[in-house]
């Protein structure tokens, strides 16, 4: 009854084919099985943000997505920003910004404000707010982050 | 400076839901369906046979415990339900099996059969006459995580029943010009971290090890022990990066339950809880005040009394101490020469209390600076001015025989208004202030070791949860013994390798666990110097560090040259350790509190008149933190405790129907996102280094969470008419108020 | 939390999909976003043993005008409907309702179709649609017939899909009217909405949280006669007296008196909106 899928996905730049049982979640798939660990469980119903990757630019929770439906699609999580040992702009920004405490919401930050970046550049505080709307963090209140992403987007 | 950040921005950080262990096997906990209810029955035999299932815990395997109950104040909470349960989410059975998804199946199949009991589902219920008793025997501990006893009634649902009084308040009511009374509520919280409860136990011939996101590792410890019947020094707490906690990790939480599991398993066990589940492990206590506030001919406050009764849930963890601060939390910077506050802290069929960013401080402040705002309308004044005709000043006392006030709230009151002046009149602001007495017991220790390539290694068991404490401890080990920061390595707490701490929590890192590695790296100094001085046959006094080593003269020494000249070989350690005790300073942590840790908030709102939808339009929080050690991390402290605060003022509520959870999972549960903070947001830090920590420090990190409710309804009542005395402020609360008054007017 | 195991069918054609659910019956569900459909599952509140995914059948996503009507996939994301200029050039209100529900990453996971066919009686979309006179697509291996929107939804949860058929694709006429959206929302679902469509008549619609979208009879009469410019004590009397009847949910998010409320002024928003009108406290 259960049924393998093959998945054929370029995760970080590096292209994978895996067979993995249908009803396996994306999130289990990069974590167990690529062990990309920097994508966070919590709420589990796609309301905080902190599982987001990138799926063809665009962000998805991968706790409520099936590894199944990434087939054929790039998808990238933060360890992918980094290039050759340098960290994407957004990143040092929220470094740079203290836009972090615990830090487990961050990566999913991070990826939805990478993003919003993608395809507006250099958005408006309303813009960001409205991107980044649907991430939550219970620690930093906020105000860093967008300041890390303003900073991010102007440099 | 923080060593954290750039692990946490790239997905290298290791956080406890990360870990595993080899041969790890899977736990999901069963958890109680009814508020109140007898075991009957469980049937675990299917679930027994389900893929992959290891065993089944349950109240049955008691046996395999040494202590069946534990607790921070009393011993009132079984591992596991035996035969009763007293709150919807109590573990009834953990389910182990190879993997997560097996687990989580296999928990489906256990049945259990309980036999409903009479209910306290209100703190209202829980103290009447005919009450039924959630704990029919109160086993009080003394001084074992907080100093002294809760002051419970055995026969009673009452676990803590404390008073703080000064003067006469009944003589002072007898001749008063003016009485105002007022009552307050407070819902229960979710602390929501981001990351849920998650620990690992293995027992090994060590002992015991537990890898958990606790913010009190050694309290953990110590439970542990006497529940397995271990000696502490056979037992091994770890903590990585933690994913928040704000007070719902700390003591003890989920910890004896998974090493209980791995006991039966025969195999390490991690328990990752869901987001829901944490909600179900513990909240803020929800609390009922009554505040009554006399007042003389002049216009001065002759006396106060507060009535506080708290929802403290199913067990009492660190309720009583919650309920002690929430007196204590009451007062306010204010002159009051009479007053009687009682707090009382009751059992109820709901979700266990707990500790919360500043306990009780919320709770009391939210009605106390409600209150005072209240009184001034009703004296026709303005509420700054009121307030600076009964502020204390440096150096009053707050509370007799607690430490006099270390700060000018005055200072405070006037650098927030002035903050929020910008456009807009004084009338439409609304403005809270609070002192808090934080519950920090000065005992810490640390080591601090240089390795002979000139690496530095930090132990200590303060735990990282966010706020930065290794980019504090970094700092003050690299500034002790001049070397850059990047040579200095802070450690993953392990009781196995650092000394005794206290716990992360009660705004105490930076300050208690800062002055022990301040001594530490100084003894390292001194040691260093002493080996120095051997080898290369040179006055002490000659010797000084440099980056990467030693300056004798004009020559420079590197670690390893100096281990070479003293060993014979360049390799060896100088290992500084200190604790911090409160006979430390000349004594000067003797006397409580440290500091005070005190907020002045104020904001000013909009209200969609149709909706009754607040918004926050500018906001601004004063703290008084001695020193900022790290002043971006200083800052992000304040604004992520306002919005916390924000959170309870408008959206958040952990609502209880007859013992039932009805918003305790995230899809209900509203906590405050990006569009809910003000655009226009000012952070004011006073630093006069007046603290008693490293650098004139004082502690921080719960002062900005205790202004924001108050100073939403102040600027509510003050601009727009209505004045809420429940949280949180629902457009629903808020439309429904002005609706009344449009009525009233009409 | 996880969905118990399942089968995973990728069919290629509409045909095949439909052929295989009238085959597996009760246990085999469509798959399209699984915003909602997965989440169900993880929380173990549906149970189905086969998923039958859409996602990789052509067309299906498809936006375009054709003999006046916007035609929209159903498998067209609200991230896409958000992003299509077509949307926004023809009917403004569905590109800004499609760009503000949930959150992103739902928008750009969920689908059209798959939102109106789960029947949420918080959800937004069935409101609008409701009020432009949509008409709705259902194709199944044998048959394809046309239905309007309003006779779409029957309640909660329900709707008029027979369990094999597809709803492929959603048809907006395209006229010479404009139309509003306007949702009450303070937590993650809107406790009301309302849409009103205007060309030779005012047509207003309500989502309520209770059921399928309710059509305000008497409001828009009385818009009609008003040319549109109803004052608000009038409107909130309409309202007030066409949804007298209807049963209005009360829990711990609102009180039905609140909620009675909140449908009255999401209408008067809504008609403030289409009379070029910008709401002060929108943020």
């Amino acid at each position: 009854m259960d049924t393998s899928v093959d998945i054929s996905v370029e995760i970080n730049g590096v292209p994978v084919t895996r067979s993995a049982p249908a009803q396996t979640l994306l999130i289990d798939f990069l974590r167990d099985e690529m062990r990309l660990r920097s994508v966070k469980l919590s709420c589990d119903m796609e309301i905080c943000g902190a599982c987001t990757v990138l799926v063809d630019g665009l962000p998805m929770s991968s706790c409520t997505t099936l590894a199944a439906d990434v087939d054929g699609a790039k998808v990238t999580t933060v360890e992918g920003l980094i290039t050759d040992g340098v960290l994407d702009p957004l990143q040092q920004a929220f470094i740079d910004h203290g836009a972090v405490q615990c830090g487990f919401c961050t990566p999913g930050f991070i990826l939805a404000a990478k993003a919003l970046l993608l395809r507006n550049p250099s958005p408006t505080r309303a813009e960001i707010v409205s991107a980044l709307d649907g991430n939550i963090c219970r620690c930093t209140g906020y105000k860093k982050i967008v300041e890390a992403v303003r900073h991010a987007a102007s440099a | 400076m923080r060593p954290d950040l750039l692990e946490k921005v790239s997905g290298k950080a290791e956080f406890i839901s990360d870990v595993s262990i080899d041969g790890m096997a899977y736990g999901k906990v069963v958890r109680s369906t009814e508020p109140h209810a007898r075991i009957i029955g469980m049937d675990v035999s299917q679930a027994e046979q389900a893929n992959g299932v290891v065993c089944v815990l349950t109240g049955a395997d008691s046996g395999l415990l040494k202590q069946t109950d534990w607790g921070l104040f009393y011993e009132d909470r079984p591992v596991i339900a035996r035969d009763r349960v007293r709150y919807v989410g109590e573990p009834v059975a953990v389910v182990v099996a190879d993997t997560q998804a097996r687990a989580e199946a296999a928990s489906r199949l256990v049945v259990v059969e309980y036999e409903p009991l009479p209910i306290c589902a209100t703190p209202v219920q829980a103290l009447a006459g005919d009450a039924p008793l959630l704990h029919e025997d109160f086993r009080p501990i003394s001084d074992f995580y907080f100093k002294g006893t809760a002051r419970g009634q055995a026969g009673t649902n009452v676990f803590q029943d404390y008073l703080l009084e000064r003067g006469d308040v009944d003589s002072a009511e007898r001749s008063a010009h003016r009485i105002f009374e007022h009552s307050y509520s407070f819902p229960g919280i979710a602390h929501f971290a981001m990351e849920p409860h998650c620990a690992i136990a293995r027992f090994d011939h060590a002992g015991l090890t537990v890898w958990s996101g606790a913010q009190s590792p050694t309290a953990v410890q110590k439970v542990l022990a006497r529940v397995f019947g271990l000696p502490i020094a056979r037992v091994r707490v770890i903590v990585p990066y933690v994913g928040g906690g704000f007070g719902g990790k700390a003591s003890v939480k989920i910890e004896p339950l998974v090493a209980a599991a791995a006991r039966k398993a025969g195999r390490p066990v991690k328990v990752l809880l869901s987001a829901e589940e944490s909600m179900l492990t513990c909240r803020r206590l929800a609390a009922n005040i009554t505040i009554r506030t006399t007042i003389d001919a002049e216009g001065a406050i002759l006396s106060r009394t507060g009535d506080i009764v708290m929802d403290g849930g199913a067990y009492a963890d660190t309720g009583p101490a919650v309920a002690l601060k929430s007196a204590h939390r009451l007062v306010g910077p204010y002159r009051l020469p009479n007053l009687r506050i009682r707090a009382r802290a009751v059992y109820t069929n709901t979700v266990p209390g707990a500790a919360f960013r500043s306990i009780g401080g919320p709770q009391a402040v939210w009605a106390t600076e409600s209150h005072m705002d209240e009184i001034a309308a009703e004296l026709g004044e303005d509420p700054v001015d009121f307030r600076s005709r009964h502020l204390l000043q440096r150096g009053d006392a707050v509370i007799d025989n607690l430490r006099p006030l270390d700060v000018d709230p005055a200072a405070m009151m006037h650098a927030a208004v002035e903050a929020t002046t910008k456009g807009h009149n004084r009338a439409s602001r609304g403005l809270a202030l609070a002192v808090t007495d934080p519950g920090i017991l000065p005992v810490a220790g640390a080591i601090v070791r240089i390795h002979a390539d000139g690496s530095i290694e930090v132990r200590s068991m303060s735990v990282e949860i966010g706020q930065g404490v290794r980019g504090v401890l970094r700092r003050i080990v690299a500034e002790i013994l001049s070397q850059p920061p990047e040579v200095i390595h802070i450690l993953d707490p392990d009781t196995a390798a650092a000394p005794y701490d206290w716990g992360t929590g009660a705004s105490r890192s930076s300050m208690i666990m800062g002055l022990a590695v301040e001594k530490a790296a100084e003894d390292a100094v001194s040691k260093l110097l002493m080996l120095a001085s051997e080898a290369f046959e040179v006055e002490a006094t000659a010797i000084s560090l440099v980056p990467g080593g030693l300056a004798i003269g004009d020559k420079s020494v590197s670690f390893r040259d100096l281990f070479h000249a003293a060993h014979g070989i360049d390799s060896g350690d100088v290992t500084g350790q200190a604790s911090i005790t409160p006979h430390s300073l000349d004594g000067k942590l003797a006397q409580s509190p440290l500091f005070w840790e005190t907020a002045a908030a104020a904001c000013t709102v909009s209200v969609d008149p149709d909706t009754g939808v607040v918004a926050l339009d500018t906001y601004a929080g004063v703290a008084d933190i001695g020193r900022a050690l790290n002043p971006m991390a200083a800052e992000g402290q304040e604004e992520g405790a306002a919005v916390q605060g924000l959170g309870h003022a408008l959206f958040e509520s952990l609502v209880f129907d007859e013992g039932q959870p009805m918003t305790a999972m995230p899809l209900l549960y509203r906590v405050p996102r990006l569009s809910d903070v003000p655009a226009d947001w000012t952070t004011v830090l006073i630093e006069n280094g007046d603290g008693l920590g490293p650098m004139g420090a004082k502690g921080m990190g719960e002062g900005g969470i205790l202004g924001m409710a108050p100073a939403i309804a102040n600027a509510l009542a003050r601009d727009h008419g209505v004045r809420l005395r429940d949280l949180p402020m629902t457009p629903e609360r808020i439309w429904t108020a002005l609706s009344a008054r449009k009525t009233h007017a009409s | 939390m996880r969905p118990d195991p399942f089968t995973y069918h990728q069919p290629k054609s509409l045909a095949e999909a439909s052929s295989l659910v009238a085959e597996l019956g009760d246990g085999a569900a469509f798959y399209a976003g699984g915003t909602e459909l997965l989440l169900l599952m993880k929380m173990q509140l549906a149970e189905y043993r086969h998923l039958v995914n859409l996602k990789k059948i052509d067309g299906l996503k498809t936006i375009v005008v054709r003999h006046d009507r916007l035609i929209v996939g159903a498998l067209a994301t609200h991230h896409d409907i958000a992003l299509s200029t077509a949307v926004s050039k023809h009917c403004p209100s569905l590109s800004r309702l499609c760009g503000e529900i949930a959150n992103i990453r739902v928008r750009v996971a969920g689908t059209i179709g798959g939102n109106l066919c789960f029947a949420e009686p918080r959800a937004d979309p069935p409101v609008l649609l409701a009020a432009l006179d949509a008409v709705i697509r259902l194709v199944s291996a044998h048959a394809s017939r046309v239905i309007p929107a309003t006779e779409f939804f029957l309640g909660p949860f329900e709707t008029a899909r027979q369990p094999d058929e597809i709803l492929t694709t959603i048809e907006i006429p395209l006229g010479t009217g404009t139309a509003s959206v306007e949702r009450m929302k303070q937590g993650n679902y809107s406790l009301a909405t309302a849409a009103i469509s205007r060309n030779d008549c005012h047509r207003v619609w309500i989502g309520y949280g209770g059921g399928a979208p309710k059509q305000l009879d008497g409001t828009g009469a009385l818009l009609d006669r008003d040319n549109g410019c109803t004052g608000e004590e009038a409107l909130f009397s309409a309202v007030a007296a066409d949804i007298a009847d209807l049963e209005i949910p009360s829990d711990i998010e609102a009180g039905e008196y609140y909620r009675r409320h909140l449908i009255a002024v999401a209408v008067k928003r809504a008609l403030a909106s289409l009379n070029g009108i910008q709401n002060p406290w929108a943020h």
